[in-house]
C-alpha cells in the first residue's frame, strides 16, 4: 500500500511525470514509426496522383507527327513520314493542333538534314509560353510554375517542290507541371 | 540470447519491467515495414519501364513504317520498300543498306536515350516454314543489316549468317532495344521487315569465330 502510496506522490510531481514521460517515449515513438507506416502503405495502395507529363508529350508528339500538320497530303491522303516544308511553320502547327485552354503543351520543331546536319527549318508550337517555359525548365527549377522538357528524334523525309531528302525532325516538347 | 549476452538494463525499464517484447515487436514491423517499401517501390519501376518501353516502341514502330514509304532521292517514283521487293529476288541488299544508312544516319535518341546500334532484318521467305525447318523463327534465313553508330557516324558492323545472329542477341549486354516489325504491303505473309533498335554491345568473340563474314 505504501508502495502504491509512493507511485501516485511520484506521478503527481514535475519530476515524476517527467520521468514517466521518458519511460514512455519507446512506446510513443513506435507509435509514429506505426502511424509513418500506415500512411505510406496507404499512399502504394491509393493512387491519389498521377504524373501525366510524359503521357501529355507523347499525345503532343502523336498529334503533331500522326494527323496532317506538317506531313505531306496528296488527294486527301496523308504520307506519314514525308514532311512537306511548306506546312512546317508555326501557324500551320497552331491551325492544325489548336488546344483550346491555355496551360497546354508546347514544341520546337527542328528539321535537319541529314547530308550536312544543318537545321534547314524551324517551327514552334505555342512560341511564346515555349520561351517562358524554357527559361524555366532549364534553370532546373521544379514543382508547380515550371516544366519538364522531353526530346524526341523522328528520322523522316522531306519534300521541297518537287525534290525528296532525308532528315531529322528533332522535336523538344515541354510541358508545364502541374 | 541477446538477454543473456546484454545487460539486463537495455531490456528492462526503471521500474525493472521487461521490455524484451517491445524490442523484438519493433524489429519485426521494421523488418516488415522495409520489405514492403522494397517490394512496391520495385513495382512501381516495373510498370514506369514498361510504359516508357511501350512508348519506345511506338516510335520505333513510326520509324519502320516511315523509313520503308520513304521516296527514293533520285527516283521518287520508287520508295524503299520497292527497292526491298527488287532486291530480294536475289537475296543481296546493297541499295537497301545504303538507303538504310542514309536514312537513319542522324537519329541519335529515341524519346532522349542514345541509341548506338540498329539492325534491320529482311525476311523473303515464309515465315511459318522456317520456323518448321530451323527451329528459331524467322530467324532462320533473315538477312541482316547492321549499323553501329561511333561518334555520330555509322560504320558497318556486320552481316552476320543467321545463327550468328540469333547468339548475338541472345549474349548482347546493356540490353535496351525497341522492335517493330511489319510485312511490305503486298507481300504479306512473304516478305517480313524488322527494325530493332537500341544501346547494346557485342560479344565480338563469338560473332568473329562463328560468322566467316567478320
Amino acid at each position: 500500500m505504501d508502495r502504491f502510496m509512493n507511485n501516485i506522490k511520484i506521478k503527481k510531481n514535475r519530476r515524476g511525470q517527467a520521468q514517466y514521460f521518458l519511460e514512455s517515449a519507446f512506446r510513443i515513438g513506435f507509435l509514429m514509426i506505426a502511424l509513418l507506416a500506415f500512411f505510406l502503405l496507404t499512399n502504394f495502395y491509393v493512387v491519389n496522383r498521377i504524373n501525366t507529363n510524359r503521357l501529355q508529350s507523347e499525345v503532343t508528339a502523336d498529334r503533331i507527327m500522326y494527323s496532317d500538320a506538317i506531313m505531306y497530303e496528296e488527294n486527301s491522303r496523308i504520307y506519314m513520314g514525308i514532311v512537306d516544308v511548306k506546312k512546317f511553320n508555326d501557324d500551320t502547327l497552331s491551325k492544325k493542333v489548336d488546344y483550346q485552354t491555355q496551360k497546354h503543351a508546347t514544341a520546337r520543331l527542328d528539321l535537319r538534314d541529314n547530308i550536312d546536319g544543318d537545321i534547314k527549318y524551324t517551327a514552334y508550337l505555342n512560341k511564346a509560353q515555349y520561351e517562358n517555359l524554357y527559361v524555366l525548365a532549364k534553370a532546373n527549377a521544379n514543382g508547380k510554375g515550371s516544366a519538364t522538357i522531353y526530346t524526341k528524334d523522328y528520322p523522316i523525309t522531306y519534300k521541297n517542290g518537287t525534290s525528296y531528302r532525308y532528315g531529322t525532325i528533332i522535336m523538344t516538347i515541354i510541358i508545364p507541371n502541374s | 540470447m541477446f538477454k543473456k549476452i546484454l545487460p539486463k538494463k537495455l531490456f528492462s525499464n526503471r521500474r525493472g519491467e521487461d521490455m524484451i517484447i517491445d524490442f523484438w515487436a519493433i524489429l519485426v514491423f521494421a523488418i516488415i515495414i522495409v520489405c514492403f517499401v522494397i517490394v512496391f517501390a520495385a513495382e512501381k519501376t516495373t510498370l514506369t519501364n514498361k510504359i516508357d518501353t511501350e512508348f519506345e516502341n511506338k516510335d520505333t514502330d513510326f520509324m519502320l513504317n516511315a523509313f520503308l514509304s520513304a521516296p527514293l532521292v533520285d527516283d521518287p517514283s520508287k520508295t524503299v520498300s520497292d527497292v526491298i521487293v527488287e532486291e530480294s529476288t536475289t537475296g543481296k541488299f546493297p541499295k537497301t543498306q545504303k538507303l538504310f544508312e542514309d536514312y537513319f544516319k542522324r537519329t541519335m535518341q529515341i524519346n532522349g536515350q542514345d541509341l548506338n546500334n540498329m539492325l534491320l532484318r529482311i525476311d523473303d521467305n515464309d515465315p511459318l516454314s522456317i520456323t518448321a525447318e530451323t527451329g528459331y523463327g524467322w530467324f532462320g534465313t533473315a538477312t541482316t543489316i547492321a549499323w553501329e553508330k561511333v561518334k555520330g557516324y555509322f560504320t558497318v558492323l556486320s552481316q552476320p549468317s543467321n545463327p550468328v545472329l540469333g547468339i548475338v542477341l541472345s549474349t548482347h549486354k546493356e540490353i535496351r532495344q525497341y522492335t517493330a516489325q511489319t510485312y511490305l504491303p503486298g507481300y504479306e505473309k512473304k516478305i517480313k521487315v524488322e527494325l530493332v533498335i537500341g544501346s547494346w554491345t557485342y560479344d565480338t568473340s563469338i560473332v568473329s569465330s562463328e560468322n566467316p563474314k567478320k
